[in-house]
């Protein structure tokens, strides 16, 4: 299976998650919370729609940008949706669309997925252009 | 076993989340903690990273690590020369390093606000203003008879929220075949940890939960039966609790008035309370200081009297660029806001106080450590059932403390 070359339209939902939010506490914006917070979790039929297996990168394109992840799969994730722990890569995709009014909404976050080579979106690319010193 | 004569037992209360948990053993060995016990992962992973000094934030100036004194010095020419300064977060810091920074943005004639505005601010609000009915967490437990957790996942924000206050609390809880006569029910857009240990799931779609609600009270097409399913399940309990999370608080935005409306509705046939899943450990402390000193709980400004207004909320005041220097308290707008918003940023001053080492302490021009609440800090916070908590301090004196910190800046400001 090929992967398509318009891509897969996706909603993504991020939320917290302790995993990720203790390997930032524990060893800050290091490797460890890259390899948590670099992950989108897709149903078994999408990642089969982009040709891709457990653990295959995917690129996400958004209203304001794209980032590379690494891509599972769950049977328990609904066709459409994308799971993401709310980071730095999640916050990278999100246009004005995400700021409804005064308000933000990292939970409905419209992207465009494709199949992926590489690596991950390095999270120091993410805050580039920012760092001090 | 012998105890080492060298150890101190303290209880501590953590603020790692918005629980509070105030049952938590730590022993330590002069101020430096040996064992934590009752935590949660995350709780502990909080407590133990205040000793891991690569974690902890450093005093710095533009990325140069200088005496604190000379960062205290920097934030306040910066504060000083700024005609448009913000003060913003408070979130996670005591109601004492609150009404500090409500004090230092009303001396400078800033605009101050926090994470609830783009967050639980309206739901907080309708709690303070009494149109939302609370009660404290001790009074769900052994008396509601359904829980209903919306939009939140509790094991992955707050992990003993289920074990601590509601679920697994109830004093006939038995592990060896308790028959629960609570319901414990989700709604959510997603299977979340929680949905596979609740009897009772209504699933919305993503950015559906107005029309789930508007079904609920009438207004709005049922099309899949779930709405009246919940409807009548509220309508079989005798005291149900809400538990709304971010996921509805985003998907609603910032008009709860449907969301209002369903709780009046329901609270026509069975006794309904509010008790929102607030991430930050002191949201509603920074809410009520405010509300205390300003009647407004966030997104006011001090530049001539008191006034409130969408315009000075931080995503308003960041998106306008309106801001010309910025002082970021015990938050992380860097790892929080979508990076499209934190662009408009480049160019404002940014000084951040905060105990840890974050995305925003790595951008920022000023970085002030400062203590960890609850540990190195006493005081006191508000957890979200609206009971005050005294934090103990074991460990004071290791690093300097926000309010400290802000009381300082005040004096020196003109």
């Amino acid at each position: 299976m090929s992967t398509s070359a318009e891509g897969l339209s996706l909603v993504i939902i991020a939320h917290e998650d302790i995993y990720t939010s203790i390997a930032r506490q524990r060893e800050g914006l290091g490797a460890a919370y890259q390899e948590r917070a670099a992950t989108v979790v897709l149903s078994p039929a999408a990642l089969g729609q982009l040709g891709l297996r457990d653990g295959d990168l995917i690129q996400l394109t958004g209203a304001a940008g794209t980032v590379v992840v690494k891509g599972t799969s769950d049977s328990a994730v609904e066709e459409g949706i994308g799971l993401m722990p709310i980071s730095p890569y999640s916050n990278f995709l999100a246009g004005d669309d995400a700021v409804q009014g005064r308000m933000l909404n990292l939970r409905h976050i419209r992207v465009t997925a494709r199949g992926a080579e590489g690596d991950v979106t390095p999270l120091s690319d993410l805050l580039v252009g920012w760092a001090h010193g | 076993m012998e105890r080492d004569p060298e150890l101190s037992s303290q209880s501590l209360v953590c603020t790692g989340c918005g629980c509070l948990c105030d049952d938590i053993e730590a022993e330590f060995e002069g101020s430096c903690v040996v064992s934590i016990g009752n935590a949660c992962a995350k709780g502990a992973t909080y407590l133990r990273s205040a000793y891991d000094p690569g974690r902890r934030a450093r005093s710095l100036v533009r990325g140069r690590e200088v005496p604190i004194d000379e960062a205290v010095e920097e934030a306040t020419r910066l504060l000083s020369k700024a005609s448009r300064p913000v003060v913003f977060g408070l979130d996670d810091s005591t109601i004492e390093a609150q009404v500090a920074g409500i004090e230092l943005a009303r001396k400078l004639g800033a605009v101050i606000d926090d994470a609830s505005s783009f967050s639980f601010g309206s739901l907080i609000e309708g709690i303070v203003g009494g149109e939302l009915p609370t009660c404290p967490l001790a009074e769900v437990r052994d008396n509601a008879d359904l829980l209903v957790y919306w939009g939140s996942d509790p094991p992955h924000t707050h992990p003993r929220h289920i074990s601590k206050f509601t679920y697994y609390a109830y004093t006939d809880w038995d592990p060896a075949g308790w028959y629960p006569r609570v319901t414990l029910s989700c709604v959510d857009v997603r299977e979340t940890e929680l949905c596979s240990m609740a009897r009772k799931n209504f699933k919305v779609r993503p950015g559906s939960d107005r029309d789930f609600i508007r079904a609920v009270i009438g207004e709005a097409q049922d099309e899949t039966g779930q709405a009246a399913a919940f409807l009548e399940t509220v309508k079989q309990s005798k005291f149900c609790a809400l538990f709304p999370g971010a996921g509805l608080v985003c998907s609603l935005g910032d008009d709860l008035a449907c969301f209002k409306q369903m709780v009046h509705v329901l609270g026509q046939s069975t006794r309904v309370t509010v008790v929102p899943m607030i991430a930050e450990s002191n949201m509603l402390g920074f809410n009520r200081s405010l509300h205390e000193q300003c009647g407004h709980v966030n997104q006011v400004s001090f530049a001539s009297g008191v006034s409130r207004s969408t315009e000075y909320s931080f995503l308003a005041q960041v998106r306008n660029r309106t801001s010309d220097c910025v002082l970021v308290v015990g938050a992380d707008p860097f790892s929080a806001l979508p990076q499209s918003l934190l662009k408009n940023l480049q160019g404002t001053a940014v000084i951040c106080l905060d105990p840890f080492v974050t995305a925003t302490t790595m951008v920022a021009e000023v970085v002030i450590p400062t203590a960890v609440p609850g540990l190195e800090q006493g005081g006191s916070v508000m957890r979200v059932d609206g009971e005050r908590l005294a934090l103990a301090n074991p460990a004071e004196g290791r690093y300097p403390t926000d309010v400290t910190i802000l009381e300082r800046i005040t004096k020196r400001i003109a």
